[in-house]
């Protein structure tokens, strides 16, 4: 995808063209892509998609990661604070941009979101799991991997959100241009969503 | 007045689930209405073949019902997917493809002006932190479930135990369990009645013949608590009030001047469905009417009848 605006209703499209799996959760019925690859390649255009019905929700997801909502942020906290054994904070992106500005072939610049002791089981898990930074020719590339998101809902405010994330890093870095690599295990739509999205597509 | 209530959907159906069901239709609902294409958790499927049994008996007596999207069912209303595929389930109840539309317009307005509530968990929790569009996510399919029951036009919604933990955890405080059905849970676990899953089909028909008294003590319960005429009334106290009221009766049931005819009658009624018609005739109908100190009891005949039938079980 060139844009998260275009992207978006190619990645809906996918559901229509496909046969996305049907899949009884607790949460409801969904219908599921498993293991969807998307590649952003421009990421610095903030644009949100036409007909994405929910704006207040990129805005409420990007001030968890630059705004005024960080301080009671999970994602905040696990990828500017993550707390060690001994109490002490690591700020996990500052510290993998460093090592890059260090070694631009670095392969290490791995991030982690995922806390077993807590996310295994817990109510409402990290969708991000975790990444690394890579820079590839003159673009900083952010691979992100995502444990499941919502097509209708979620997908926009976290790529809008990382997409932003990226494009400053590479700035920070003194590099032309950015590039996002979301993989999700599961990409999938709500069967209400999902009938709604089949009945304008047609 | 006939009371039909759809389950909170999550498409999955367990044990709990059933048990659910059951005090629903024993205490307060007339017919309560589950997805046609449901599945049985795989924690439960040692259990699925009992679990199914026990939607088709419900079913075929009239105290359950199905419903399913149009997608899901064939022209038939057989449901196309899964377990109710194989089991030729069928919808009693369809909602047509786009028949939702306007509906799903209005609750995305109502989600963006309540979702902080996605977010509570407590009222005083003010430390957890917020993994992001989860919660709002999870709160759209709650209240899509809403949407549906209304679409179905159900009287109500009960909750679903298979989604219950997760219900509790993401919304906190309120809890979209009905008001009915916490009392009725209370009410059985102070009696140690337990799961109604006991009683067979015909003993939960035969139980309904008691409960229009029940009824009315909750519904009194939830108009005193939509005037505001006892705000704190919750379905706690309610159970704990409901369950002394029930053992004050009893007792003085047992007291020597009371035990005469009034008991009697009021063990005849309880009885009464269960002996046969010839006996009870026999030993005259009087015995079945209500005379005013026996009306007292009557909201409480259900729960005696559900002590007796649970005592009698092995």
């Amino acid at each position: 995808m060139a844009t998260v605006a275009s992207g978006w209703h190619d990645v809906l499209s996918v559901f229509s063209r496909g046969e996305p799996a049907r899949v009884t959760t607790r949460h409801g019925i969904c219908f599921d892509i498993p293991g969807l690859t998307v590649w952003l390649r421009n990421p610095a255009d903030l644009t949100p998609p036409q007909g994405y019905l929910y704006p207040e929700l990129i805005k409420d997801y990007r001030d968890r990661i630059f705004g005024d909502q960080r301080e009671s942020s999970l994602l905040y906290q696990r990828l500017r604070g993550w707390v060690t054994a001994d109490g002490s904070p690591i700020d996990q992106l500052e510290q993998a941009t460093e090592m890059l500005r260090q070694d631009e072939h670095s392969r290490s610049a791995v991030f982690s979101m995922w806390r077993p002791e807590e996310d295994l089981g817990g109510r409402f898990p990290v969708s991000p799991v975790g990444g690394a930074l890579r820079i590839v020719g003159d673009d900083l590339v952010l691979f992100l991997t995502a444990r499941s998101v919502d097509v209708w809902v979620g997908f926009v405010p976290e790529l809008l959100t990382f997409a932003q994330l990226t494009s400053d890093a590479a700035l920070t870095l003194g590099l032309r241009g950015s590039k996002v690599c979301y993989h999700s295990w599961s990409m999938h739509l709500y069967e209400v969503d999902y009938l709604t999205y089949l009945a304008g597509a047609r | 007045m006939t009371r039909s209530l759809t389950l909170l959907d999550s498409g999955l159906v367990d044990t709990h689930t059933i048990d659910k069901v059951l005090q629903s239709v024993v205490f307060f609902s007339d017919r309560v209405v589950l997805r046609a294409s449901f599945e049985v958790p795989a924690a439960y499927r040692e259990r699925a073949a009992e679990i199914n049994r026990r939607v088709d008996e419900l079913r075929e007596a009239g105290l359950l019902g199905l419903w399913g999207h149009e997608y899901e069912v064939d022209d038939g209303g057989r449901v196309r997917f899964g377990q109710g595929a194989k089991r030729g389930r069928r919808a009693d109840l369809v909602i047509a493809q786009g028949q939702m539309r306007e509906s799903l317009t209005r609750m995305d307005e109502v989600m963006r002006a309540i979702r902080q509530e996605a977010y509570r968990r407590t009222e005083t929790d003010t430390r957890t932190l917020r993994k992001g569009a989860a919660e709002i996510v999870s709160l759209r399919n709650h209240m899509a479930s809403l949407i549906i029951s209304s679409e179905l036009r159900q009287d109500g919604m009960l909750s679903n135990p298979a989604v219950k933990a997760q219900l509790t955890r993401s919304l906190g405080r309120p809890q979209p369990q009905r008001f009915e059905a916490a009392v009725v849970r209370e009410v059985l676990g102070q009696l140690q009645i337990g799961s109604l899953d006991q009683l067979s089909v015909d003993q939960i028909v035969e139980s309904r013949r008691y409960n229009a008294g029940f009824r009315s003590l909750l519904d009194e319960s939830l108009l005193a608590l939509s005037r505001g005429l006892d705000p704190v009334l919750t379905p706690e106290a309610t159970a704990r009030e409901l369950t002394r009221r029930y053992r004050e009766t009893i007792a003085e049931f047992a007291r020597p001047h009371i035990a005469g005819q009034v008991a009697q009658e009021v063990v005849w009624d309880v009885v009464g469905a269960t002996v046969p018609s010839t006996v009870v005739f026999k030993y005259g109908l009087r015995a079945l009417t209500w005379r005013k100190a026996a009306q007292r009891a009557k909201p409480f005949l259900l729960l005696m009848h559900l002590e007796r039938a649970a005592r009698r079980q092995p």
